[in-house]
C-alpha cells in the first residue's frame, strides 16, 4: 500500500536516487484527493450522510464522525477482517457485513449498533469471545487506559462473562526483539503487527503460529524483530499484547501528561504523542493526522531516542572567555560587553545556523544576520549547518536522509534554493565557511542554536589568535546514530562517540573558541512551527520547562540587537 | 446407473492401459476438438452440481471467470477430502485416478487452463502415490504436457500434497496453502473465480465433480440431466459409515430414498439394531431423526427441505445404542481442534462450545450450560469469514433440538432425598 510514502522528499535530497515514477505517484495522490472530495449519499441509522466515495463503510463513516469499533482494521494495512467487531447491517443483505471491507455505494442503508439490535448483539458476542481467554490483568498492563478492548467493553458490552470454564493459559512475556515483548494471553490475534512487517517494512519477522485458541504471534527461529521500525507494532497493537521493553511497567497512561508535538529528528516531521511523567519521557507514539506525514508510524530512532536532544548538564548563565577560563557573567556586564562587540561588527562576518530552529526563530535570526552582520540569506557566510546520514533502503520508507526538521522553512527564507541537492550543497557551504574560520578570514562569527557547529570541527588552537563573538548555546555531537539508540537498556543518554563530546561536557567545544556563550533552549523546550520536507506545517510544543535564564535563540538575538 | 464406479473393482485400474482399454481418454480427445464454449454449455445443460458439499452448479461457477483478460486461469482439483464421514474421493483417487485426470483435462480445456493443480489431502499418502504415477503415465501417453492429444493445447498438472488441516478443504484456504501461506480462508469477495491463486482467476472443483465430466462429454449434457431428479441431476457417491451392516462407498442415482438406500445397499442396520438417526452429508450438516427419514430422498432439495444438506455425501448412520450427547461432543472436539484461529467467533467460540459439550457428557453440565451452548452457537453462526462457523453450529443445534431428552438426562441435578 504505502511502500515509500515520502519518496517525494528523498528525490529532493538525492537526485541520483530519484524515482522515475514519482510524478505518477503525485498524480495518483491527487486522484485520491479528488475521489475523496467526491461524496455519495448513504443512510446511516436513518439519517442521510454524505460520505467520501470509493472508501470502505468504516473509513467513510469515520470521515463523517461515526466510529465503528474495530481491532484488526488499520487504514495503512491490508484488510484482514478477522476481528469481526465492525459488523454492520445493510438493508437487503441477510447476513451482517464487515464495515472494514465493504465499499460504500450510493443509497446504501447502513444500520449500526445504535439502531440495530442485531449489530449490537454481534458486537457484544464478539467482545465476550475475545474476553473468555483474556487474563484481565489490566491492573499491571501498560495499555490500560488506552486499550481498545477496555474501551469497547465499556461502550458496547459491560456485561459479566458467562464463561466459567478453565481459560487457556499462554506465554506471558515472550521477547520478540530488542525493543518488543509479547504477551500471548492479551492478544486478540488481529494480525496488525504481522501485516505491518509483511507490507510496510517487508521484513516479515512476525507470523501467526498454531491453530484455534492456541494461535499466537511469534517470530521465526533466529529472526528476531529488530527492524528500524519495530516499535511501531506496539503502537499498532490495539490491546496490551505488544509492549515496549524499555518502557514496560513505567507508568499508567492516566498518570502521564500527553503532549502532541512533532519529532524534530529529521525532515519527515512525524507527529507524535509524548507521554510525560515527572518531567521524564515515559513513552512516545506516532499519531495519525490529517496531513499524514508519517501515516501514524514512527522510526525507532525517533521514538526511543526522543529525549536525545535534552542534555543532562547544561549552561544556565551567560559566560565570557577570560584569559584561561570562562567566567559567569552578570546581565550588567553582559550588556556592556555586547555593546562593545556591536561597535566592532565590521569586516567579514559569518554565521552558523542550527538546523533545529523553528520557523519563527529563523525569521529573527535572518533579520539579525541582515541588519547587524550585513549577511543576505544567499550569502556564502550564512550557513545552515547540515546534518544528514546515509540511510538503508528500509529506513527510507519513513526517515528522511536530511536531519534538519525545518528544512522547508529555510527554503522559504531563501537560505537554500529549491530543487537543489540540499544535503550535498549544505555540506559544501559548511566546509567552505569552516575553512575560512580556520584560516582566520572571519572577524566575527555568530553561532546560533543546537548543533550549529560540530565540536569536532573546531579545534581549540583556533582560539589563540582570534576572538569570536558567539551567541551560542548548545553545541555538541551530531544527532545520535540509529545503531546507537537501538541498544537497550540505556539509550536515554547520548552515547559519546569518537571525536565528539557528550552532553556531560556540553559547552566545552563551543567555549573553546567563543568569546561569549549564552544559554538557550533545546528543541524540546521550544514552541514554534516546523515545516517538514513535503511542506506540511507542524506545531512544536515544549515538553520540558527550560531552566531559568535560558532564553529562546531569537530572544537572545533581539537582546543583542538592542 | 453407474457413472463413476464402473471401473472400480477391476484389478490394476490405476494403470493407464487398463483405463484406455475400457474407453478411457476418448472423451478428453473429443473435448480437444470442441470449442470451450460448447463444453461449458454441455456442463450447464447437464445440471451437474458441485460434489464437494455446497452443491453449486458447476457450469454456472465456470461462467464466473472473467472473459478476455490477460491473466492466466488456473484449475484446482480439490482432493482435500477431510470432512468427517466422507471418503468418496479416496476411492476415486486410489482406484480410478485416470478418470479424475480425464475430467481435469476436459475442465481445463473448457476454461482455457494451461496449469492445473491437484491439491490432495496430506493423509492420502497412498492416493497421492497412485495419482502421481497416473500423472506420469498420462504425460508419457501424450495426454498431458505440450500438444496434448496431438492438438495445439498444452496442459501441465502438478500434484500438491496438503499438510493435514481440515480448513484447507475450503477453497480460499486451499489456495493460500498452495501459495505456501498459512492455510486460512480469505475474505470474499473477491471470489476465486475472479482473483484466486496468485491473484489470477481460479476454478476449484471437487474430484467427484470432475470425474463426472468424461461421461457428460461422451453422452451429452442432456442425457446426464435425465438421470436423477430435475434439480439434482446425475449420480452421487455416498460414503456410508457407522452402524450399518455394509459400510462403504455407493454410487446412487440422486433422488434415491434414504431408508431404501440403507436397507438395500448397506444391508440394513448392523446387529439387528434399530435406526436412530442419520447425518446425511458429512459431519457439518444437521442430523436427521429416524422418523424424519420416511419418504425422504437423497438429493439436494429434499434434504435441504428436511433441514439438513446432502453436503459431501458422507453419511453417518447411528443406531439406538449411540449416545447423542457424546456424538455431539466428539464432533465439537474435532471442530475446536481444526479451527484455524483466524477470526474471533470460531477461534474462541468453537472451544467454548467444546468445553461446554464436554461438561454435558461428563454429567457436570447444568441447564444453564445447555442454554449457553445454544446462545454461543448463535454468536458464531454466520459471523465468520468462512463456513466453518456454520459447520460447527448446525450439527450442535440440531442435536440439541432433535434429541432434547438425551441432553436433559445428562444435566446435573442436585438430588433431594425425602425421608
Amino acid at each position: 500500500m504505502s511502500g515509500n510514502f515520502i519518496k517525494d522528499s528523498s528525490k529532493e535530497d538525492f537526485p541520483t536516487v530519484q524515482n522515475p515514477s514519482a510524478p505518477k505517484v503525485a498524480s495518483e495522490n491527487n486522484a485520491g484527493i479528488e475521489s475523496l472530495r467526491a461524496t455519495i449519499k448513504v443512510m446511516v441509522d436513518g439519517l442521510e450522510v454524505a460520505v467520501p466515495k470509493g472508501e470502505t463503510v468504516l473509513w467513510a463513516l469515520k470521515q463523517v464522525g461515526i466510529e465503528i469499533p474495530h481491532f484488526c482494521y488499520h487504514h495503512e494495512l491490508s484488510v484482514a477482517g478477522n476481528c469481526r467487531m465492525c459488523q454492520v447491517k445493510l438493508a437487503g443483505v441477510p447476513k451482517l457485513v464487515l464495515a472494514c471491507c465493504t465499499p460504500v455505494s450510493e443509497g446504501m442503508k447502513i444500520s449500526t449498533h445504535k439502531t440495530s439490535p442485531e449489530v449490537a448483539d454481534a458486537q457484544r458476542e464478539t467482545l465476550e469471545f475475545l474476553l473468555i481467554n483474556h487474563p484481565l490483568d489490566c491492573t499491571i498492563c501498560d495499555q490500560a487506559g488506552q486499550c481498545k478492548l477496555q474501551d469497547y467493553y465499556l461502550q458496547f458490552s459491560s456485561e459479566l462473562s458467562r464463561f466459567s470454564e478453565r481459560r487457556e493459559v499462554g506465554v506471558k512475556a515472550e521477547v520478540l526483539g530488542e525493543e518488543v515483548i509479547y504477551d500471548s494471553e492479551r492478544c486478540v490475534n488481529c494480525t496488525r503487527c504481522v501485516r505491518f512487517c509483511n507490507e510496510i517494512t517487508k521484513t516479515s519477522e512476525l507470523g501467526v503460529f498454531n491453530r484455534g485458541d492456541k494461535a499466537v504471534i511469534g517470530i521465526f527461529p533466529s529472526h528476531p524483530l529488530n527492524n528500524p521500525f519495530s516499535g511501531v507494532v506496539c503502537d499498532l497493537c490495539p490491546v496490551g499484547a505488544l509492549t515496549h521493553r524499555r518502557w514496560r511497567f513505567n507508568s499508567r497512561s492516566w498518570q502521564t501528561q500527553q503532549v502532541k508535538t512533532v519529532c524534530p529528528g529529521c525532515a519527515t516531521g512525524c507527529v507524535v504523542s509524548v507521554a510525560l511523567k515527572d518531567n521524564k519521557i515515559v513513552s512516545v507514539r506516532g499519531v495519525e493526522t490529517e496531513s499524514d506525514s508519517n501515516h501514524s508510524f514512527l522510526c525507532n530512532e525517533g521514538r526511543y531516542g526522543f529525549s536525545r536532544f535534552q542534555p543532562v548538564e547544561r549552561l544556565t548563565m551567560p559566560m565570557i572567555k577570560e584569559i584561561l577560563n570562562y567566567e559567569m557573567l552578570g546581565l550588567e556586564r553582559l550588556k556592556s560587553k555586547l555593546s562593545k562587540l556591536r561597535q566592532t561588527y565590521q569586516g567579514e562576518n559569518a554565521m552558523f545556523i542550527s538546523p533545529f530552529l523553528t520557523l519563527e526563530e529563523l525569521e529573527v535570526v535572518l533579520a539579525f544576520a541582515r541588519d547587524v552582520l550585513g549577511l543576505e540569506p544567499a550569502s556564502d557566510n550564512l550557513v545552515l549547518t547540515p546534518h544528514a546520514r546515509k540511510l538503508t533502503e528500509l529506513e527510507q520508507i519513513l526517515i528522511s536522509p536530511n536531519y534538519a526538521p525545518n528544512l522547508k522553512a529555510a527554503e522559504i527564507f531563501g537560505l537554500i534554493k529549491k530543487g537543489q541537492n540540499i544535503t550535498w550543497l549544505l555540506e559544501q557551504r559548511y566546509q567552505a565557511l569552516l575553512r575560512k574560520v580556520r584560516n582566520k578570514k572571519i572577524s566575527k562569527l555568530v553561532v546560533v542554536g543546537d548543533y550549529a557547529v560540530c565540536s569536532k570541527d573546531i579545534d581549540s588552537e583556533l582560539v589563540a589568535g582570534t576572538l569570536f563573538a558567539e551567541v551560542s548555546v548548545q553545541t555538541s555531537a551530531r544527532p545520535v546514530q540509529a545503531k546507537n539508540i537501538s541498544t537497550p537498556p540505556s539509550v536515554r543518554q547520548f552515547p559519546p562517540s569518537a571525536g565528539q563530546l557528550n552532553f556531560g561536557a556540553l559547552h566545552l567545544g563551543t567555549r573553546a573558541f567563543c568569546e561569549i556563550v549564552l544559554p538557550s533552549r533545546t528543541v524540546l523546550e521550544k514552541t514554534g512551527t516546523l515545516i517538514n520536507i513535503v511542506g506540511v506545517e507542524h506545531k512544536l510544543l515544549p515538553l520540558f520547562t527550560p531552566p531559568a535564564g535560558c532564553l529562546d535563540d531569537s530572544e537572545w538575538l533581539s537582546y543583542i540587537k538592542n | 446407473m453407474k457413472i463413476l464406479t464402473t471401473n472400480i473393482k477391476l484389478s490394476n485400474q490405476s494403470d493407464i492401459h487398463i483405463y484406455e482399454s475400457r474407453g478411457g481418454y476418448k472423451s478428453a480427445a473429443k473435448a480437444m476438438n470442441l470449442p470451450a464454449e460448447t463444453i461449458v454449455e454441455e456442463v450447464k445443460a447437464s445440471g451437474l452440481r458441485g460434489r464437494g458439499g455446497a452443491g453449486f452448479p458447476t457450469g454456472i461457477k465456470w461462467g464466473f471467470v472473467p472473459k478476455n483478460q490477460d491473466l492466466p486461469t488456473y484449475l484446482v482439483m480439490n482432493a482435500d477430502e477431510s470432512e468427517p464421514g466422507t471418503f468418496k474421493d479416496k476411492l476415486l483417487l486410489e482406484q480410478d485416478p485416470h478418470l479424475c485426470l480425464e475430467g481435469l483435462i476436459i475442465a481445463a480445456k473448457a476454461l482455457n487452463v494451461h496449469l492445473a493443480i491437484i491439491y490432495i489431502r496430506g493423509e492420502y499418502a497412498y492416493g497421492a502415490t497412485v495419482m502421481q504415477k497416473a500423472i506420469k503415465q498420462a504425460y508419457l501417453a501424450g495426454y498431458l504436457g505440450e500438444k496434448i492429444f496431438k492438438s495445439k493445447y498444452a496442459l501441465d498438472v502438478i500434484l500438491h500434497r496438503g499438510a493435514g488441516a481440515y480448513i484447507c478443504g475450503e477453497e480460499t484456504a486451499l489456495l493460500n496453502s498452495i501459495e505456501g501461506k498459512r492455510g486460512q480462508p480469505r475474505l470474499k469477495p473477491p471470489f476465486p473465480a475472479v482473483s484466486g491463486l496468485y491473484g489470477c482467476p481460479t476454478i476449484i472443483n471437487n474430484v467427484e465433480t470432475l470425474a463426472n465430466l468424461p461421461w457428460i462429454i461422451e453422452h451429452s449434457g442432456s442425457s446426464y440431466a435425465k438421470i436423477g431428479t430435475a434439480k439434482s441431476t446425475g449420480t452421487k457417491l455416498i460414503s456410508v459409515s457407522g452402524n450399518v451392516s455394509q459400510p462403504g462407498v455407493y454410487e446412487v442415482e440422486l433422488g434415491y430414498p434414504v431408508l431404501d438406500f440403507i436397507q438395500n445397499e448397506c444391508r440394513g442396520i448392523a446387529n439387528g439394531k434399530k435406526l436412530k438417526a442419520v447425518i446425511p452429508g458429512g459431519s457439518s450438516v444437521a442430523v436427521l431423526r429416524a422418523d424424519e427419514l420416511n419418504n425422504l430422498k437423497l438429493d439436494y432439495e429434499s434434504l435441504l427441505a428436511a433441514g439438513s444438506m446432502l453436503g459431501s455425501g458422507g453419511m453417518i448412520v447411528l443406531d439406538e445404542t449411540i449416545d447423542m450427547v457424546e456424538v455431539c461432543a466428539n464432533l465439537q472436539n474435532f471442530y475446536a481442534y481444526e479451527s484455524c484461529g483466524q477470526c474471533t467467533p470460531c477461534r474462541e467460540g468453537g472451544h467454548w462450545v467444546e468445553k461446554l459439550c464436554r461438561k454435558l457428557v461428563n454429567g457436570t453440565g447444568t441447564r444453564k450450560d445447555l442454554d449457553l451452548v445454544q446462545s454461543v452457537c448463535s454468536g458464531i453462526a454466520g459471523k465468520t469469514i468462512c463456513p466453518f462457523g456454520d459447520a460447527l453450529v448446525s450439527p450442535t443445534l440440531s442435536f440439541i433440538k432433535k434429541f432434547p431428552e438425551e441432553f436433559e438426562k445428562k444435566i446435573f441435578r442436585i438430588k433431594t432425598y425425602v425421608r
